[in-house]
């Protein structure tokens, strides 16, 4: 038996695709995992103009910071889960002593979380931009900002839920964590899309917003594994 | 790589709990064909011992070496040679026995092919769980999840087995099937570290203690 074990080193599409279908699974028969950021998004979108008065210009006015903000929040009331079942039943010990690439292994992880959290968002979002009065011309400049802000708050908030990884009650210290590091995509996606309400070309504020994703994309999955090897070997 | 002999050597591992002193400069080698039984009290440190031994804990003073060389300096093939099943088995409630396994092929090195699945099949019919292969592992007993993680003792050709506490909730049967499991793995030259209360019983191994 020991001597036909095969190269060892996996396919990184091999690794990727059985990480995705595991993950994707999990999630199918846990819906409230994923459900209640999205439902958070909804109501608190969806309660603003309630709050402030049907005043169609108003609504205009604050509708990028409110969809920006409130996609901000949902994305971080998911960010709590997406280690933490991980470590309580031991997979992830075992993925950290696999020998196989811890990166690669939270980059399929991560991806699989804005799938569930980001991309529902992303589609909602048209809808609940109708609500606040938002011109059917700023819908695809929504979209794009929060298809490229959303990964990017999802793979910045993965080191963060790294390093709280194991803690109990680490929701506050989690946001403390990840706020701070997700203003810069929070101010250039809601810039992009009053640009756009307003009729400005949004190109500068998307193209930030996307050299954000790319160095998010670089740096964020290396970050985030060295932060769960030491949150792994540090528990007991 | 091959040349240098699999071996494991221990060296006056220390560690400090606050102001006590949990383990002493523990010293201990394991070499190929060779099971040794972390012995002690509820609290004496097997559990921390087994996780400085695969990489998992920090040790305050003391070293661990495979092949010659120390872990950390060669943390990826010590980690290929391994298999750790602590007292968390990394078994998820919401998939399914074959399901759940299917990651530990891939994580253990072994590139997914269409046999996988039947090798998966056939560790969990030795396991008398094949009937359940398709249940969700949540609704199977503490006894049956305890099998589903042994599974990976059939399933891979890991050189180092570190089992903490692999007997927990295991009937008579199970403990026969894993006794026969690492008889048959120090034979082809693997070797065993494994804390457990219970006395066991390895054809033709004579099984080294070691009291904390």
């Amino acid at each position: 038996m020991h001597s036909d074990k095969s190269t060892s080193t996996v396919g990184i599409a091999q690794l990727l695709k059985c990480i995705f279908v595991r993950e994707w699974s999990i999630a199918v028969r846990n819906p409230g995992q994923w459900l209640n950021p999205l439902l958070f998004f909804v109501i608190v979108v969806s309660l603003f103009p309630l709050g402030i008065g049907p005043s169609p210009d108003t609504l205009e006015t604050i509708a990028p910071g409110i969809m920006w903000v409130s996609a901000l929040l949902a994305v971080l009331l998911s960010l709590d889960a997406l280690f933490n079942a991980d470590f309580a039943d031991g997979t992830l010990e075992q993925m950290v002593l696999s020998g196989q690439s811890m990166s690669l292994i939270v980059l399929a992880k991560v991806l699989v979380h804005w799938l569930l959290s980001g991309l529902p968002l992303l589609v909602l979002s048209p809808i609940l931009g109708l609500l606040l009065n938002l011109s059917l011309d700023t819908m695809p400049v929504l979209m794009i900002s929060l298809f490229l802000g959303t990964l990017s708050m999802s793979l910045i908030g993965a080191i963060g839920a790294a390093l709280t990884v194991g803690l109990n009650q680490a929701g506050v210290l989690l946001s403390l964590l990840v706020l701070p590091l997700t203003v810069p995509v929070l101010i250039f996606g809601s810039a992009s899309v009053a640009a756009a309400a307003s009729d400005i070309s949004a190109t500068g504020p998307l193209l930030i917003l996307a050299s954000v994703l790319i160095l998010a994309l670089s740096l964020a999955p290396l970050a985030t594994a060295l932060a769960l090897r030491i949150g792994v070997s540090g528990s007991n | 790589m091959t040349a240098k002999s699999n071996k494991l050597e221990v060296d006056d591992i220390s560690v400090w709990r606050g102001d006590n002193l949990l383990l002493n400069e523990v010293s201990f080698s394991l070499s190929p064909g060779e099971v040794l039984q972390v012995q002690g009290a509820n609290g004496s440190g097997k559990t921390t011992l087994l996780r400085i031994v695969c990489g998992l804990g920090i040790a305050d003073e003391g070293l661990v070496s495979w092949c010659g060389n120390p872990i950390e300096k060669n943390r990826d093939q010590f980690h290929e040679d391994l298999l750790y099943l602590g007292h968390k088995p990394g078994i998820k409630p919401a998939l399914s026995a074959i399901e759940n396994l299917r990651i530990f092929t891939l994580l253990d090195g072994q590139a997914t092919s269409p046999g996988t699945d039947a090798n998966i099949e056939t560790a969990l019919d030795e396991l008398s769980l094949l009937s359940k292969a398709h249940l969700p592992c949540g609704a199977l007993s503490a006894g049956q999840q305890r099998r589903v993680a042994l599974a990976r003792l059939v399933l891979q050709a890991a050189r180092l087995w570190v089992l903490d506490e692999p007997l927990t909730s295991l009937d008579k049967s199970g403990l026969a099937l894993v006794e026969q499991r690492m008889a048959d793995h120090v034979r082809q030259g693997g070797s065993v570290l494994l804390t457990t209360h219970a006395p066991i019983n390895i054809d033709g191994v004579k099984v080294g203690t070691l009291a904390l």
